[in-house]
């Protein structure tokens, strides 16, 4: 990868080579930690790094079942010295900590180089619950590529979901043309019942959100908001609200949808309307996980689940399952992720929830993928896509495509791996998804780089940059 | 035994371990002031009976390196037995029985090492090799049977040592014996000293290191609740504890079961005005400069060096270290302040992911006020080394320097 590679402290290349020259240049043993934002990021530079290190290297990755570092080390020979890069710490933590923060000597009494790969949350648990261990240290090396925009592939998918077991797009492009025709027909009576018109709206909103004609979706939730206002119609105002914020999270970022939620939410608790307070929690939580802010974004999905066990909402509550699955992945605990997608997934399997149930396959795929189990994440992308053609969820099946396209490129067919991105490429496109578009940019670019085609990659890589500048 | 190039610099810049050796202690040791350490080896030179001291500091700032200095400087007058209890217990689990047993291990393994020298009494060990027998009786220890009394001795302590700090059901089982026959094994560790001191014609001093590792409720366990048996053996022993327990309500009875208790104090960069503390500085140049060639570093970056590590010898050792990686990889063979700020940046990096907004505002607090309530919230900043204590007269607190660019940032 070599787009937009800045670190806060110099470029990645930098800190890949002060790495190696402390990995090879030392003698005894050492112990560092790289910090990274995504697992194709990390996998980018460990490969980088491989090149550069004239010892062995041996990796071993940590699990909820094995959450022993030390064991591991001491597999490894002493006979000659090796750097050893632990993965997944994350998912070994808490027991992980007190491995490390009680056994270090063990770490000195072998002569390799250790490096744990960690994410912000990682590092900021080890250093919190193995202060000792961390203290020892020889430093942590920023292998965080720059970023445009906060979202990672894993994440990207879940903000709004649809929640209703609609079988076809047919059944939702019907209830538009339905609603819209209720629309014209109640605002030509002689006395409109603004209240109900607003309620109108707020639904056509809804299902144009679904049909992904976003636009159109914030529009009429600002039509029932304007009378939902007018006839102070609270339950009203709540939905339209956190229809336009889902639109608008799509359209135009994060920030403008979190204001259109917090005010929701804020409604949905002065007037005591816990159902709605549940969702613009999970709403909430949904947004700050997109912003990094993995901490928060948990505290808003724990607050929606409380409320929705309280008032017994299966759905709703598996669809926090699926957050904080989301939220387990973000800080690279893949194994709680999958048990948390695959609890949100019985639920919805069960309710028939489809869209639902397409994003939780989706999701399990890309987790299957970032932990190199290619063929399981190949399955689950294709229950996907099964269940988003058939909704005509097209922005859903694109994440789908793009990311059988990451799973080709890893697999080295890259013709497929083009075909699948230029299918992700022209969805996006026809929606106008200008961040998607830019991202499928530069997978495409990458492509071409690993190719060997540096006019091609160079030409990628400038259309990302711009359509980048261009979007607010 | 100096770095004479940035490579052997960064072997040479270990931060992950102590002093321990005759040649690092006598060609990298720097004396530091306010250290206790002088304090300590009087009161155990000169007092007839034995004495039970407490000894502890931040992480980082020399414990260490500190007690195995005055292992030396007593070597003369006392059969120091030194280890760690990390080694030989999990201290996630630990109890006084088991200190007092990790001690009598150490003890025992240490004389009968040294037996061809010391020619202990052949029956004091037969009584405590039946106590080991005993005490170790189901838990599948083996044979260890030998010809010598000392060498069974020796092997059968060397395996329980083992067996008793990975295994929970070998410590389950000895603890439950020793529980109700710990006035035997006070009486066993007794007879041993006894018969150490008289052969050797040196009082026995035990220095348990790490005890300082464990968390607070544990230590409160072992300190507060249990403090009697930890100074009921008759033999002078030095315990490393953790700073927290300094800060617990316990602290004052505690004091009171032991003769001493003694801290390590960061060194002092600046003054509590903001004045630079040359004294301080002198000593933390006097650690790099011991450890590189003259020519390795420029004057300006060992200042900063200083500077940064807010006076805790570790994370001076770390900076240096990285300092010296971001000169080779600009391909220069001299540390410049560049590069210490280049280290510095990294260091304040782990900072910033562990620091939350509610953390940076406290530290703002303390920043102006130089003070730390007594509570959970600035404890844990203690804990973390974003709030150093110093000493002059009284104690008083400040950010971590490395951190205070994090601070003003937000302001």
């Amino acid at each position: 990868m070599t787009v937009s590679i800045h670190s806060e402290r110099g470029t990645v290349d930098d800190e890949l080579q002060k790495l190696g020259i402390l990995i090879d240049e030392t003698e005894r043993s050492i112990i560092a930690f790289a910090l990274f934002q995504s697992v194709t990021e990390r996998e980018a530079a460990v490969r980088d790094l491989k090149e550069r290190l004239s010892v062995p290297v041996k990796e071993f990755t940590l699990s909820s079942e094995q959450q022993n570092p030390i064991q591991l080390l001491l597999s490894v020979p002493n006979d000659e010295r090796a750097v050893v890069f632990f993965y997944n710490a994350e998912d070994a933590l808490p027991r992980l900590a007190g491995y490390l923060n009680l056994q270090r000597e063990t770490f000195l009494d072998t002569p390799h180089a250790v490096v744990f790969w960690v994410g912000e949350w990682g590092l900021r648990e080890i250093t919190t619950l193995a202060p000792d261990f961390w203290s020892w240290s020889s430093g942590t090396f920023d292998i965080r590529f720059e970023r445009t925009e906060e979202r990672t592939p894993v994440v990207d998918f879940a903000l709004g979901e649809p929640q209703l077991g609609f079988e076809d797009k047919g059944d939702l492009l019907r209830l538009v043309s339905w609603y819209q025709g209720m629309i014209e027909e109640y605002s030509q009576e002689e006395n409109p019942d603004n209240a109900f018109i607003g309620r109108l709206y707020a639904r056509l909103a809804y299902y144009l959100f679904l049909v992904g004609r976003l636009a159109d979706a914030e529009d009429n939730a600002l039509a029932a908001l304007k009378r939902a206002q007018e006839d102070e119609n609270l339950g009203t105002a709540v939905d339209a609200l956190g229809i336009a914020g889902r639109a608008v999270h799509r359209l135009r970022g994060v920030t403008e949808a979190k204001t259109r939620f917090a005010e929701a939410l804020a409604i949905s608790e002065e007037h005591n309307m816990p159902a709605k307070a549940a969702t613009m929690s999970y709403l909430l939580g949904a947004v700050d996980l997109r912003q990094g802010r993995i901490d928060d974004a948990e505290r808003w999905q724990r607050k929606a689940l409380d409320i929705v066990d309280r008032l017994g909402f299966e759905g709703e509550a598996a669809l926090s399952f699926h957050e904080l699955g989301h939220i387990a992945a973000q800080r690279f605990q893949f194994d709680d992720a999958e048990r948390w997608h695959q609890k949100a997934l019985d639920v919805f399997d069960r309710l028939g929830w489809a869209g639902p149930t397409a994003s939780c396959y989706h999701s399990l795929g890309e987790i299957a993928r970032l932990r190199r189990r290619l063929d399981d994440a190949e399955g689950w992308y294709k229950k996907a896509l099964k269940i988003q053609e058939r909704l005509g969820l097209d922005d859903r099946a694109a994440s789908s495509y793009g990311g059988l396209g990451r799973l080709s490129k890893t697999r080295g067919d890259l013709d497929k791996a083009e075909m699948w991105y230029r299918k992700a490429l022209e969805i996006y496109q026809r929606l106008g998804l200008h961040q998607d578009i830019a991202d499928e940019y530069e997978a495409l670019g990458e492509l071409a780089e690993l190719r060997d085609q540096p006019e091609e990659t160079e030409r990628w890589y400038q259309k990302a940059r711009e359509i980048s500048e261009q979007t607010p | 035994m100096k770095a004479s190039d940035l490579r052997q610099a960064l072997n040479y810049l270990d931060p992950d371990r102590a002093l321990h050796t005759e040649e690092e202690l006598r060609d990298w040791f720097v004396a530091r002031p306010g250290t206790p350490r002088d304090d300590m080896s009087m009161l155990l030179e000169g007092s007839d009976k034995p004495q039970k001291i407490l000894f502890s500091g931040h992480r980082g700032s020399g414990k260490t390196t500190e007690l195995a200095k005055l292992s030396q400087q007593l070597e003369d007058q006392f059969f120091v037995v030194r280890y760690s209890v990390k080694r030989v217990l999990n201290l996630s689990d630990i109890s006084h029985v088991d200190v007092i047993l990790s001690m009598a291990i150490a003890l025992i393994i240490q004389a009968t090492d040294h037996n061809l020298r010391l020619r202990l009494n052949e029956g004091v060990l037969t009584q405590i090799l039946e106590f080991g027998k005993d005490i170790s009786r189901e838990t599948e220890i083996g044979d260890t049977t030998s010809a010598e009394v000392a060498a069974e001795l020796n092997l059968l302590f060397g395996k329980l040592s083992i067996k008793f700090g990975i295994e929970d059901a070998t410590r389950r089982i000895v603890r439950e014996r020793v529980q109700y026959r710990m006035s035997d094994l006070q009486d066993n560790v007794d007879l041993l000293a006894r018969e150490v001191e008289r052969r050797s014609h040196k009082k026995v001093l035990a220095i348990v290191e790490d005890l300082d590792k464990t968390d607070l409720a544990i230590a409160r366990d072992l300190f507060y609740e249990h403090a009697r048996s930890l100074a009921e053996p008759r033999i002078s022993v030095i315990y490393t504890f953790p700073t927290a327990l300094r800060h617990d309500n316990t602290i004052s009875q505690i004091r009171m079961n032991f003769h001493s208790v003694n801290i390590l104090p960061n060194m002092k960069v600046v003054s509590r005005n903001g004045e630079v503390y040359e004294e301080g500085v002198a000593c933390l140049r006097g650690i790099l400069n011991n450890r590189l060639e003259d020519g390795l570093i420029s004057p300006d970056a060992l200042d900063g060096l200083a500077r940064h590590s807010g006076g805790i010898p570790r994370e001076l050792v770390t900076l240096a270290r990285q300092a010296s990686m971001e000169a080779r990889k600009a391909d220069r063979t001299r540390i410049e302040l560049e590069d210490v700020e280049g280290a510095a940046r990294r260091v304040r990096m782990d900072y910033q992911v562990l620091l939350s907004l509610r953390q940076i505002e406290l530290l703002r607090q303390v920043s102006k006020s130089k003070q730390v309530d007594n509570d959970d919230e600035h404890r844990a900043l203690l804990h973390n080394l974003s709030v150093l204590e110093y000493r002059n007269d009284e104690a008083w607190h400040d950010v971590h320097p490395i951190v205070l660019p994090l601070v003003a940032a937000d302001e």
